[in-house]
C-alpha cells in the first residue's frame, strides 16, 4: 500500500516534470500564460474594492475575507489544472476510447489520465491566490499553513466534483454542456460571500455542491481557529474523492473503447 | 497450459436507433461470438481477418480494456479485467495507430516517465533502456524529439517503450503500417529477435500478408466473429496451394491451343496459366508446354498467399 503511494506520487511528479518540460519549449507562451491569467483574475478584484469603499461587511465577510476567499477558489482551481489537467477532458476521453493506452499501464487509472496534462494558465491562478493572501495581511505561519492546507483540501473537493460530472459519461453518453454548467455554478458561488445566501442554498453549499467546504468553512476557520473544523474538512474532501472515484469504476465496467487514431501531444 | 486461454469468449456491443425524439430501438450487436483458442509460451501468433472481424475487440478483452459479455478468458493465468494492474506488468502493446510516446519530448523522457508508472527503480531503468537501444538500435535517437522522427525511427521507439518493462506477451496491432518496405523488414527481424532473446510470446495482427509469412508459425482467422481457421502455415499452404502459377516465354510466336487449363493472360511469344494441381500433373503438363516450340524463358510459383486468404476470407465469411 505505501508502496502503492510512493509509486503514484513519483508518477506525479515525473508528469509535472515533463509537462513543464513540455510547456517550456514555447517560453514566451509559456510565460504569456501564467501572468495572463493573474492579470484577469485581478480585474475582479477591483469591482470589490470599489464596493468595500462605500460599505465595511457585506454577508458578514470584510474585504480581507473576500481577498480570502477569492484566493483560496482561485489556488484550489490552480492546483487542480496544474496536477490533473485533463479530468475536465475526461468525458472526452471515455466517450472518444482513449482511456485505452491508461488502462494498459499499472498505474491508477484516474490520476494517470488527469496528470497526463498540465494546464500551464493554471500556475497563474495558484501563484495569484498568494498574492491575495499577502494582499490581505495572512501571509504569517499560521495563516501561509492554512490556506495551503485548504487549498489542497479544496482542490480535492474541486477535482472530485468535475471528476464525477465527467464520469457520468459512462452512463449518459455526451455530458459536455451539464458539466460545463455545474463547473460555472460551483466557481460563481465560491466567488461570493456564505452570508449572502439563504437556507436551502446554504443546505446546498454543505451537501451537493460542495462550495462550503471547500471554500466557506475554511475560511470560518481562518477567523475563528477549530481543529474539529479543520477534521471536518479534511473528512469532507475525502468522503468526495471516495464517491467520485467509486461512480468512475463503476462506469468503467461500461466502457466500450473505440478506434481512434491518436498521438500524444 | 498455455500463455493465453480463451473459452468461447464473447462480446456483445448495444446500439441505439433513434426512432423518434424520445422512441428509441436498442440493436445487439455480435461483435466475438464464442471463440476458443490457446497459445504457447513463446510462439508467434498471427490473428487475422478483414475489417471489422472482431480482432480489436478481442485483443481489448484480452488486455483488460472491454468486458467480455461471457465466456473464460485467462492471460498467464490471470483475468484480464479482475486482475488488470497485476496484468499490466506482464503485458505490453503496440497499436500502430496509437502511441505512447510524447510528441513533443524525446523519447528518454517517455521512458523515464513510463519507468516512473511500472515503478522501475532508477538503475534497473537504465540497465534496460541500454540493452533496449543495443537491441533495437535507437541509441542515436534517445535526446531527439519525437516529433522530429521519421515513422520507422518512431516505431523502433515505440516498440522499446511498450517493452520497457519485459512484458512476457506483446500484443502487436497492426505494428508495419504506413513503413517502407526497409523499415518493415527491419521491424521483423527485431520483432524476432524480441521473441528469440526473451521467449516472449507475440500475438500479432496485421494486415500485412509479409508480416504474417515471414513471422508466424501459425495463424488464426476470425471473421464475423468467429474463428473460421486455425492452423499451422505450412499446412495452411499445402491444403490451400494446390494451385501452380506458370508463366513461360518462347523465341518465337506460338500458336497456344491446351486444354484444362486457365490462362491468365497471353501475348503472341507469352503465356500465363494457373494449373490446378488436384487433377493435374505438373510433368504431363511441362512437357505439353515445350512441345509448343522453343523456350526462352519460364517460372513457376506458387499462388501468394494474399490470395489464398483472401479466398478463405471470401468463402469462409458466409458461415
Amino acid at each position: 500500500m505505501l508502496m502503492e503511494v510512493r509509486r503514484h506520487f513519483k508518477m506525479l511528479f515525473s508528469y509535472v516534470k515533463f509537462n513543464l518540460k513540455c510547456s517550456s519549449e514555447y517560453k514566451i507562451s509559456f510565460l504569456t500564460q501564467i501572468f495572463g491569467m493573474i492579470l484577469n483574475n485581478g480585474s475582479f478584484l477591483i469591482f470589490w474594492w470599489i464596493i468595500f469603499r462605500n460599505v465595511n461587511i457585506i454577508g458578514g465577510y470584510s474585504f480581507d475575507d473576500v481577498l480570502i476567499l477569492w484566493g483560496l477558489a482561485s489556488s484550489s482551481f490552480g492546483l487542480t489544472y496544474i496536477l490533473f489537467g485533463n479530468v475536465r477532458e475526461l468525458s472526452d476521453f471515455i466517450i472518444s476510447g482513449r482511456l485505452d493506452s491508461y488502462i494498459l499501464q499499472p498505474a491508477d487509472i484516474v490520476l494517470n489520465t488527469c496528470a497526463s496534462k498540465m494546464e500551464v494558465s493554471s500556475w497563474g491562478d495558484l501563484i495569484y491566490g498568494y498574492i491575495l493572501l499577502i494582499l490581505a495581511g495572512r501571509f504569517d505561519l499560521k495563516g501561509a499553513f492554512l490556506f495551503t492546507l485548504f487549498t489542497v483540501t479544496g482542490s480535492i473537493i474541486y477535482f472530485s466534483l468535475i471528476l464525477l460530472l465527467n464520469s457520468l459519461a459512462f452512463y449518459l453518453g455526451n455530458v459536455e454542456s451539464t458539466k460545463r454548467i455545474l463547473d460555472m455554478f460551483f466557481l460563481a458561488f465560491a466567488t461570493y460571500p456564505e452570508g449572502i445566501f439563504d437556507n436551502f442554498f446554504r443546505f446546498m453549499f454543505y451537501s451537493v455542491l460542495p462550495v462550503g467546504f471547500s471554500i466557506y468553512l475554511p475560511i470560518r476557520i481562518f477567523n475563528n481557529f477549530s481543529l474539529l473544523s479543520i477534521i471536518l474538512v479534511i473528512l469532507a474532501a475525502l468522503v468526495w474523492l471516495f464517491i467520485s472515484f467509486k461512480v468512475f469504476y463503476s462506469g468503467l465496467k461500461r466502457y466500450e473503447s473505440a478506434n481512434i487514431m491518436e498521438a500524444k501531444i | 497450459m498455455g500463455v493465453i486461454t480463451v473459452k468461447d469468449l464473447r462480446k456483445d456491443f448495444i446500439a441505439a436507433k433513434r426512432k423518434g425524439f424520445l422512441k428509441r430501438e436498442y440493436l445487439k450487436i455480435e461483435a466475438v461470438r464464442g471463440i476458443s483458442f490457446e497459445v504457447e509460451e513463446g510462439e508467434i501468433l498471427a490473428f487475422i481477418g478483414p475489417n471489422g472481424a472482431g480482432k480489436s475487440t478481442t485483443i481489448k478483452m484480452l488486455t483488460g480494456i472491454l468486458n467480455p459479455t461471457s465466456g473464460y478468458a485467462r492471460v498467464l493465468g490471470l483475468d484480464p479485467q479482475r486482475d488488470r494492474k497485476k496484468l499490466t506488468y506482464k503485458i505490453g502493446t503496440v497499436f500502430g495507430q496509437k502511441s505512447q510516446l510524447w510528441f513533443h519530448l524525446p523519447p528518454k523522457d517517455t521512458f523515464e516517465l513510463l519507468g516512473s508508472i511500472y515503478g522501475m527503480e532508477d538503475k534497473e531503468l537504465k540497465k534496460r533502456v541500454d540493452y533496449l537501444c543495443e537491441i533495437l538500435e535507437i541509441k542515436d535517437l534517445l535526446d531527439i524529439p519525437v516529433r522530429k522522427m521519421s515513422l520507422g525511427q518512431r516505431i523502433k521507439c515505440e516498440i522499446a517503450a511498450s517493452i520497457l518493462h519485459k512484458p512476457k506477451v506483446i500484443f502487436l496491432d497492426e505494428p508495419t503500417i504506413g513503413l517502407d518496405v526497409v523499415a518493415k523488414k527491419n521491424l521483423r527481424s527485431l520483432i524476432k529477435r524480441i521473441n528469440q532473446e526473451e521467449n516472449t510470446t507475440i500475438f500479432l495482427t496485421s494486415h500485412d500478408i509479409g508480416d504474417i509469412e515471414k513471422l508466424c508459425k501459425r495463424m488464426i482467422i476470425i471473421n464475423l466473429g468467429q474463428i473460421i481457421m486455425d492452423d499451422n502455415m505450412k499446412r495452411l499452404k499445402y491444403n490451400y496451394d494446390n494451385k501452380k502459377i506458370i508463366s513461360l516465354r518462347y523465341a518465337e510466336d506460338i500458336d497456344f491451343n491446351l486444354e484444362d487449363v486457365k490462362i491468365l493472360s497471353k501475348t503472341n511469344n507469352a503465356v500465363k496459366l494457373e494449373v490446378d494441381m488436384e487433377d493435374r500433373d505438373i510433368d504431363d503438363i511441362l512437357l505439353k508446354l515445350f512441345k509448343l516450340g522453343k523456350v526462352e524463358d519460364i517460372s513457376i510459383s506458387s499462388r501468394p498467399l494474399e490470395d489464398i486468404i483472401a479466398e478463405i476470407y471470401s468463402i469462409r465469411g458466409e458461415v
